[in-house]
């Protein structure tokens, strides 16, 4: 294991990875509970919400599994995030040969519904998926997951100037795409 | 995010994306448990823990829902939370009905009294085995990809909709509603489209016929199902085909024997407009390319696309 984390949220997993490492299932239901919205985050960024259930159980029954081959307790979360990745990754690859994804998607309304209208999980999921890779996972993890920039930096890797270049350039552009779709741009 | 990035909508944003509902949590202790090891052995035990995590992993990856629509349906076998994995089974009782959604293929339905097992596929294949039961599939999946094995043969779905209906003794039957299934069994392939159905006979399926097929017909194919040797079944088969019967008569070209296929081929040319550039006595050599002409002369769709798959095409489910 790594030195103590001083992030609260890995020190709590630090535990709980311990005892679901010595089959505590109750702790594990935990770590479900406390990271599906991270994988569901990551998976949406990815693969058609429709999918999105199913392989947010998979993700989860991997790293039930592969628990073992967890080097640093405190690194779950990004850990998880990683197995989401792969699993979003297989998904893709198994589609492309039925659909495409973006056929796959919802679609976004289109006409002048009321503005509010355009702001519905849907058309802002949908919204999200058509924006640029570099974009959609952490504007996912903002505001599926509800994490902050420095938390998102934490479970993606990334430098806190960049998940805050990817959040502004990416609200922008969001927003640009939501007042096309409801006609206020 | 800056400050300057505007706070109504951010707000928005979290209010509609923030409350995504999620899937009802696993029953976790519903996951076969692994045993815990002493740390000495660990290293001893790695191998096996090894192999254990990856074939639990291939399972979970692999995990089929199972809902029941009826009664109370068992899983068996390798099963967890409501899912059957690879090696797993699922019975229905004589009240109990099931059934097995797969995200992006589409989903099965199991009948009472069935027997109904996941079995490894060969590649992107997924592969269900029917021992006894009746199955309804509603399948939107690329071609190939799913596959029912079933005592007498192999269903290949072609993107379809189908039942599948296996009794005592390999009897049974495949009936197409919607789409294209392709059946094998001992060298031998039948094209079944949509308003056709096959007979699953212990020795193999038989040749498939049309669900509207004059009465007529449909007798006499059914005699020559229970006796294909005796030449007064075949007269009657071939007295009474209609033209659109041509899809059976084409199955029964390499089941009979050659003075027989004869006969068979000769009606077929009476009934159908067969390609005049395909040597006659090529079709009765049972040349691939020969009887693909003459299937396509038949107008269910090209040979090769029955091979290769036909290009995904939006089901109405």
């Amino acid at each position: 294991m790594a030195n103590a984390p001083t992030d609260p949220v890995a020190a709590v997993d630090v535990s709980l990875v311990a005892a679901a490492r010595r089959g505590d299932r109750a702790a594990f239901g935990a770590l479900y509970r406390r990271h599906a919205r991270l994988v569901q985050a990551v998976l949406l960024a990815r693969v058609a919400p429709d999918s999105v259930d199913d392989l947010l159980h998979d993700v989860f029954l991997v790293a039930m599994d592969r628990l073992g081959s967890l080097r640093d307790d405190a690194a779950f979360a990004p850990w998880l995030a990683t197995i989401a990745r792969r699993r979003a990754a297989d998904w893709r690859r198994r589609r492309r040969d039925a659909v495409p994804l973006e056929e796959s998607m919802p679609e976004l309304a289109t006409g002048s519904g009321p503005s509010e209208e355009a702001y519905d999980a849907r058309v802002a999921i949908a919204a999200i998926q058509s924006l640029p890779e570099a974009y959609r996972e952490t504007l996912m993890l903002r505001f599926v997951a509800g994490l902050t920039g420095p938390e998102i930096a934490a479970r993606t890797g990334l430098s806190h100037g960049s998940v805050r270049v990817n959040l502004h350039r990416g609200v922008e552009m969001l927003r640009k795409k939501l007042g096309e779709v409801s006609g206020h741009a | 995010m800056r400050e300057e990035d505007d706070p109504v909508f951010i707000a928005r944003l979290e209010r509609s994306l923030g409350r995504l509902p999620l899937p009802p949590e696993p029953d976790w202790d519903a996951r076969p448990r692994r045993g815990h090891r002493p740390p000495v052995l660990v290293y001893a035990a790695a191998a096996a823990v090894l192999l254990v995590g990856l074939a639990g992993a291939l399972f979970a990856r692999d995990a089929w829902r199972v809902e029941p629509l009826a009664g109370s349906p068992s899983l068996l076998g390798v099963a967890f939370a409501g899912r059957v994995a690879l090696g797993g089974r699922i019975e229905t009782d004589a009240r109990s009905r099931a059934q097995l959604e797969v995200a992006g293929l589409g989903r099965v339905e199991l009948e009472p009294g069935s027997v109904l097992r996941r079995v490894r596929g060969r590649g992107a294949e997924r592969k269900l085995a029917l021992d006894v039961g009746t199955l309804h599939a509603f399948i939107s999946a690329p071609p190939r990809q799913f596959v029912v094995e079933t005592p007498v043969g192999v269903a290949i779905d072609l993107g379809c909709a189908y039942t599948l209906t296996v009794a005592g003794g390999g009897r049974g039957r495949l009936a197409v509603t919607a789409g294209r299934v392709t059946f094998t069994h001992g060298g031998l392939e039948s094209f079944v489209p949509a308003g056709a159905w096959c007979p699953l006979l212990p020795g193999g399926e038989g040749v498939p016929r049309r669900d509207y097929a004059s009465d007529a017909f449909l007798v006499a194919i059914e005699a020559l199902d229970s006796a294909p040797d005796e030449t007064a079944a075949l007269d009657h088969v071939l007295a009474t085909a209609e033209a659109s019967d041509a899809i059976t008569l084409w199955h029964l070209l390499p089941r009979v024997d050659a003075e027989r296929r004869t006969r068979v081929a000769v009606r077929i040319s009476e009934l159908i407009e067969v390609p005049a550039d395909v040597p006659f006595e090529r079709v009765l050599a049972l040349e691939p390319a020969a009887l693909d002409a003459w299937w396509d002369a038949i107008g269910m769709g090209p040979a090769a696309e029955w091979r290769a798959g036909t290009p995904k095409k939006a089901l109405p489910w």
